[in-house]
């Protein structure tokens, strides 16, 4: 190249092309940027929309156990002490009846409709609000629970509990989550899955907190059920009540081969 | 002719190399095709245009005939198919631009068309309209942020590939009595000017390459 003219050329061409390298570079640099900043953004606002679910769900389950409790006492404390009354009564309208015993016989039978009655009271009373988890802990209302379910139905439930001896207690709110999953569990378990067997692995280490639950049911496909309307609704209050206390739930099942849930609480 | 060919080749060494360079979006282009909106099959058409008037072009040089009219002939086929093309993009300027552009670069290709040199101020013109679209289209882009991964984004590819192209040629084509008049400038600045030309529109034809490349790619994703 012998003309000045021409390098000059070049050279303002060469800065021309420099300057849109530079433009386009920028360009990637500052739209990468920009969205990393959007996703960043949008993963806070999510993360503050889940928080605000978690605590309105946490809401609204305190408010389901307080309303439990509430039926609970007015069962037990009420119609359960009018019927203690009841009971009392006809026994002592029994000992005045001596000399009728068509009428003692039938004192005698109400007495035992009564009695059934109060039996019932006191069950469902039981069953609404966990005395034994709120007086001696997770362990020995699991325990309870087990052997209830054991003796009421021909499913056999076997419980083992690793880190946790009876009396021992953990925060309120993770003891009850647990024991309304094991509730919900079974449930399901004998409800629809037809189980002969279920096996429960409870397991505290210095962190976390872990619930095996096995069953030889019929076993149910997980996506269809959870998004049914009418049978999802068991998955999910397990799902929310565990999300709830930042657990985390994990389902394995298929049709025929028996149910697997797997739950890790962070203590 | 083979002769002239090698001759040619041996003169023009990256002639060949920036005529079929073409081929590489073009190929590119069939084996994408199916993820291809209508904005990338009208820049494969312009590959295409730049292909098939090439046939001419090297038809006339091959023979020792003037072939300075096809190359205007295809600055402008090409030019008007690439300004018309920012029409089908997602970031497109508003539609009066787009006519304004294409009346002033069709007033521009008639009043300077010449036959036996370079239409230069019409391709000054096409360059400074192509820049002008080029900011238009990054504007939007970061305006927007409707598009998540710019690097999968083959509109991005295309237009910087042509926004490097008008950079690195609107001052060779301004200053074009100095350094790609074939009676005018000196030889070795008419070779090194000329290559330059080559090399920018290689790039220019490997960048389309690269966006049709990431057209399977879900950059809104």
């Amino acid at each position: 190249m012998n003309s000045s003219d021409a390098i000059s050329i070049l050279i303002a061409t060469a800065v021309l092309f420099l300057m849109a390298v530079a433009l386009i570079g920028f360009i990637v640099f500052y739209q990468r940027k920009q969205f990393n900043l959007q996703l960043k953004q949008q993963a806070e606002l999510q993360e503050i929309e889940a928080a605000t679910q978690r605590q309105l769900l946490k809401n609204s389950l305190e408010v389901q156990e307080a309303e439990r409790r509430k039926i609970s006492k007015d069962l037990h404390d009420d119609i359960g002490g009018l019927l203690s009354a009841t009971k009392l009564s006809i026994q002592s309208l029994g000992r005045n009846l001596k000399n009728s015993p068509e009428v003692l016989a039938q004192a005698e039978s109400t007495k035992e409709l009564v009695t059934e009655a109060l039996a019932q009271v006191r069950s469902l009373s039981k069953d609404l609000t966990p005395r034994t988890l709120e007086n001696f802990g997770l362990v020995d209302a699991l325990y309870e629970f087990a052997d209830k379910m054991n003796h009421a139905s021909e499913t056999s439930i076997n419980l083992s509990i690793n880190g946790l001896e009876s009396k021992d207690r953990i925060d309120s709110g993770i003891e009850l989550t647990l024991y309304r999953v094991v509730q919900e569990l079974v449930n399901n378990a004998l409800k629809h899955a037809k189980a002969n067997h279920i096996d429960f692995k409870l397991d505290k280490k210095s962190n976390l907190i872990t619930l095996e639950y096995k069953d030889d049911g019929v076993g149910f496909n997980y996506e269809e059920t959870k998004n049914d309307i009418n049978s999802g609704l068991g998955l999910d209050n397990i799902i929310s009540r565990v999300n709830v206390i930042n657990g985390s739930c994990q389902f394995a099942s298929s049709s025929g081969n028996g149910t697997q849930v797997d739950i890790e609480i962070p203590i | 002719m083979l002769h002239r060919f090698f001759e040619f080749i041996h003169r023009y060494p990256l002639s060949p190399f920036e005529s079929f360079c073409v081929l590489l979006p073009l190929v590119i282009g069939l084996l994408r095709w199916e993820y291809f909106y209508r904005y990338l099959k009208i820049i494969w058409l312009v590959c295409l245009v730049y292909l098939l008037l090439d046939i001419p072009l090297w038809h006339g040089a091959l023979l020792k005939q003037n072939n300075y009219y096809w190359a205007n002939i295809q600055e402008i086929a090409v030019s008007w198919i690439l300004i018309l093309s920012f029409l089908w993009l997602k970031e497109r300027p508003p539609v009066l631009l787009i006519v304004v552009c294409m009346i002033f670069s069709t007033v521009t290709a008639i009043y300077n068309f010449k036959f036996d040199t370079f239409s230069s101020w019409t391709k000054v013109i096409h360059r400074v309209i192509y820049i002008g679209l080029s900011f238009y289209f990054y504007f939007r882009v970061l305006n927007d942020l409707k598009v998540k991964n710019i690097l999968h984004y083959p509109a991005f590819w295309i237009v910087s590939g042509m926004m490097l192209m008008a950079c690195g040629t609107t001052l060779i084509f301004i200053f074009e009595e100095i350094t790609v008049s074939y009676s005018n400038a000196a030889d070795d600045v008419f070779f090194f000017y000329s290559n330059l030309i080559d090399v920018l529109k290689i790039i220019f034809t490997i960048m389309i390459g690269i966006g049709f490349w990431v057209s399977k790619y879900r950059f809104n994703e």
